[in-house]
């Protein structure tokens, strides 16, 4: 008999053991999910939830503190996300916090980052709308430096086969050129922007290379951004800066490169003047036609010599030449 | 086999009640079955946290290693690795040890006895496998989870909290349910084909030997199959 | 031998306690196991106070018959009557009644592995619903147990007995519950001529102390020879013969007189 209770309190201890575990485990994935405490309902319409799910974390300043309830698209443009956030944290969201679509890492889960607002704002109450930022889509980032990219390629390509046709032609202009101070100065500012294109080419490809390092997790900023999201926000930031920088620098390609395509059309005096040959060819003819001038003025002087009134003069000229010799 | 298990609801339902024989099964199925079921779990855990992290290192995922381990441990190595240890050990154990009472007219004397054989052996039985399997599971999974906490410590240094919290939070009720839910049919398989290859088994000892070997082996197949069927379901409840 | 039983002190009573008032009546049995016929047309009756041996070959369905008649295995046809009703007719409950007047000795013994030897007879107490006292339990137990000579062994697991021991704790297990017929299947099968000797002589008092009637399987002719008040041959699987030891013994029939030799 005492062995049989001892084995049914040991079967009892086994059995209790068991369901604490279940319970402790339930407890603590629904805790992740705060199933448990008391919350609030926040909305954010968002233009593109770029794979968000329900279920997937929402962060305050960079601390779980809920998560996706619903998404439900309400236009062709609007996706209304409903989550659930820790009541306790009602004093600190601000109605004009911004929420934001992250991602855990650069491979991690999708989440939603709600940025803290500035202080002159009321604090949000259950139920309330929050506004939302367009984050940032490298993808769309990428595309605009790989335009920037090809520009600049073809840029080179035009300049090389314009200093090419110049070395080649051997026109008036590469005379000019070769001759005078101003022909090496030319050549050399060409020089200077095929080394400019150069440069930028290769700035480009590093550029392009760099963010992919990052993308992929890659020293330190792609560890830092796997690190945690706030410097991953500022990360953000940093690139809609270059991205903003590198549509300058598309711009300024791409009106270099309508430039250098009108030079090279021929358009304006410059071009003109590098690949008209007409122009040449007239340069020729006004030379010649000074040289054909000054001949047709030596023969009216030797018809002048003959004239009756100036023999006499050109005879004594003729004599003192001789005499002299 | 279906008659059998239909008997088994048709008995497990009516009074009168073994509930000491259950009690007493219980305690030889589940308690006995735990240092068993505690060494596997607990090597399973450590191997495969073992074996996970040099691929996940590969990615530059290490992190997500306890995620990894939890997931897999929860959603299917747990229960499977637990119910097939105790398919080969209460199983065949099951099977003997009717299949003793059967030739050793135990069975036959019980019945002249005025008790419900089916009942007292068979019924008990099979409430006990399934009552003790899932608890079995749970511990299981457990001091699994800890075996794979101890091999991601000995390779990295990470909190015990830390740990932990990455593998609950990488787990949702839709991992833990189903899992758990379907070792109850492990359980139930486990008891079913046990007492039924001991209890219709033939005369002599070879035949204990037999019903002992095929209780195994179909119990073994049969979790599988559960196995199977369990992730189809969960699948078309779009729980995965 | 003759001689031997003569003087035994229990022999000359044992045929004045007969008493005419059947038992149990088995007419016409038939009992086959797919295409094999192993009762073809069984007829026998117990009296009161009487003991039968059933002898038979190995394996010509000597214990079918007992099984049949406490209800483990079902009849084809013919009718087995005991205390006057149908054994085949009998519900869960009237059978479970009947069987609680039964006695049934094993031929494995059949003691439950899992329980000691007091447990396997406190069960078989407990177990048709009589409402006893842990005290009334226990007397039993022990009164049981003594009389087969095994109080000792009340808390040793079936394991750790011998094979005649094992003989007894069955015997005192069936006795426990006081029946009225007691059946033997190969009471002293794989038992050594002494110890069967012992059982035999067990069996003889416990039927005078418990006053029950019994039918015993064998095919062991000194268990027969101390027991029987009255034999039947199965041959073939009907009664071949039927009448005293003696009888038997001196009858000319060559299949009957194969037994003897």
């Amino acid at each position: 008999m005492d062995k049989e209770t001892s084995n049914r309190i040991r079967l009892g201890m086994f059995v209790i053991g068991g369901l604490i575990l279940l319970i402790i485990g339930l407890y603590l994935i629904g805790s992740n999910r705060n199933l448990f405490g008391k919350n609030i309902t926040l909305y954010s319409t968002f233009y593109n939830i770029s794979g968000l799910q329900v279920g997937n974390n929402v962060r305050f300043s960079g601390i779980d503190v809920g998560t996706v309830e619903k998404m439900e698209i309400i236009s062709d443009t609007a996706v209304k996300v409903t989550m659930r956030v820790d009541e306790k944290l009602t004093q600190f969201i601000r109605t004009n916090s911004i929420a934001m679509i992250g991602t855990d890492g650069l491979m991690g889960n999708k989440l939603i980052n709600i940025e803290p607002g500035t202080g002159d704002s009321p604090t949000v109450t259950d139920g309330a709308s929050i506004p939302s930022l367009k984050s940032v889509d490298t993808e769309q980032m990428l595309r605009t430096l790989n335009q920037t990219n090809q520009n600049v390629s073809i840029i080179s390509e035009d300049l090389r086969v314009l200093t090419g046709n110049i070395n080649k032609s051997r026109g008036t202009l590469y005379t000019v050129l070769m001759d005078t101070t101003l022909a090496f100065s030319l050549r050399k500012t060409l020089e200077n922007i095929e080394g400019v294109s150069n440069n930028l080419d290769e700035f480009t490809g590093d550029l392009s290379s760099v963010v992919k390092g990052v993308q992929e997790g890659k020293g330190t900023l792609g560890g830092l951004i796997n690190d945690s999201s706030r410097i991953a926000l500022s990360f953000q930031q940093s690139l809609q800066m270059i991205e903003s920088s590198g549509r300058n620098l598309n711009q300024i390609t791409e009106e270099l490169k309508t430039a250098v395509d009108k030079l090279n059309s021929g358009q304006g005096p410059a071009g003109a003047l590098l690949n008209d040959p007409t122009s040449a060819e007239h340069l020729k003819k006004t030379l010649a036609n000074l040289d054909s001038s000054t001949a047709n003025f030596n023969e009216n002087m030797k018809a002048l010599q003959g004239n009756f009134l100036f023999r006499k003069y050109f005879k004594k000229k003729n004599k003192e030449l001789n005499q002299s010799k | 086999m279906s008659a059998f298990a239909s008997r088994f609801f048709r008995e497990v339902l009516f009074p009168p009640y073994e509930f000491k024989e259950v009690i007493r099964q219980c305690y030889a199925i589940g308690n006995k079955s735990l240092g068993l079921v505690g060494i596997t779990a607990f090597i399973i855990g450590l191997v495969l946290a073992l074996q996970s992290r040099p691929t996940l290192v590969e990615f530059g995922a290490e992190s997500w290693l306890p995620a990894m381990v939890g997931i897999s441990i929860i959603r299917e190595i747990g229960p499977v690795i637990t119910a097939l240890i105790c398919a080969g050990k209460i199983g065949s154990s099951i099977g003997a040890e009717l299949g003793s009472m059967r030739v050793t007219e135990q069975i036959d004397a019980m019945e002249v006895s005025g008790t419900n054989p089916f009942k007292y052996i068979v019924v008990s039985r099979i409430i006990a496998t399934t009552l003790m399997i899932p608890i079995l599971v749970i511990i299981g999974d457990a001091i699994a989870l800890y075996g794979a906490f101890l091999a991601v410590k000995m390779k990295g240094a990470v909190s015990f909290t830390l740990y932990f919290h990455q593998v609950f939070e990488s787990l949702e009720y839709t991992d833990v349910m189903p899992s758990f839910i379907k070792s109850f049919f492990f359980g139930y398989a486990i008891g079913l084909v046990g007492c039924f290859k001991g209890y219709f088994s033939k005369k002599g000892t070879e035949g204990v030997g037999k019903s002992a070997n095929s209780a195994v082996v179909v119990a073994s197949l049969l979790i599988f199959i559960i196995d199977l069927i369990a992730v189809q379901i969960t699948e078309f409840l779009g729980l995965i | 031998m003759n001689a031997f039983n003569k003087s035994h002190p229990m022999f000359d009573a044992k045929s004045s306690h007969v008493i005419e008032e059947p038992i149990i009546q088995i007419e016409h049995l038939v009992k086959s196991f797919g295409d094999n016929k192993v009762l073809t047309d069984f007829n026998l009756t117990l009296h009161r106070g009487e003991n039968i041996v059933v002898l038979g070959r190995s394996g010509c369905g000597k214990s079918v018959l007992i099984k049949c008649i406490v209800g483990l295995l079902n009849y084809d046809s013919g009718s087995i009557k005991v205390y006057g009703s149908e054994v085949r007719d009998l519900s869960q409950k009237q059978l479970d009644e009947l069987r609680s007047k039964i006695g049934f000795v094993f031929q494995s013994s059949a003691l439950y592995d899992s329980m000691t030897v007091g447990e396997n007879l406190e069960f078989a107490l407990r177990r048709h619903g009589k409402k006893l006292s842990v005290q009334e339990v226990d007397a039993l137990i022990r009164e049981t147990l003594d009389n087969v000579g095994l109080y000792h062994a009340k808390d040793l697991m079936p394991s750790e007995l011998s094979g005649g021991m094992r003989k007894r704790v069955g015997l005192a297990r069936s006795l426990v519950l006081k029946p009225l017929i007691m059946l033997y299947d190969e009471p002293t099968t794989g038992l050594d001529p002494i110890t069967s000797k012992e059982i035999s002589n067990l069996m003889l008092q416990m039927q005078l102390k418990y006053h029950t009637s019994s039918i015993i399987i064998s095919h062991d002719m000194h268990c027969a020879e101390m027991t029987a008040d009255h034999m039947a041959i199965m041959i073939d699987g009907i009664c071949y013969a039927e009448g005293s030891f003696e009888e038997l013994k001196n009858s000319k029939d060559q299949k009957i007189k194969s037994f003897f030799e």
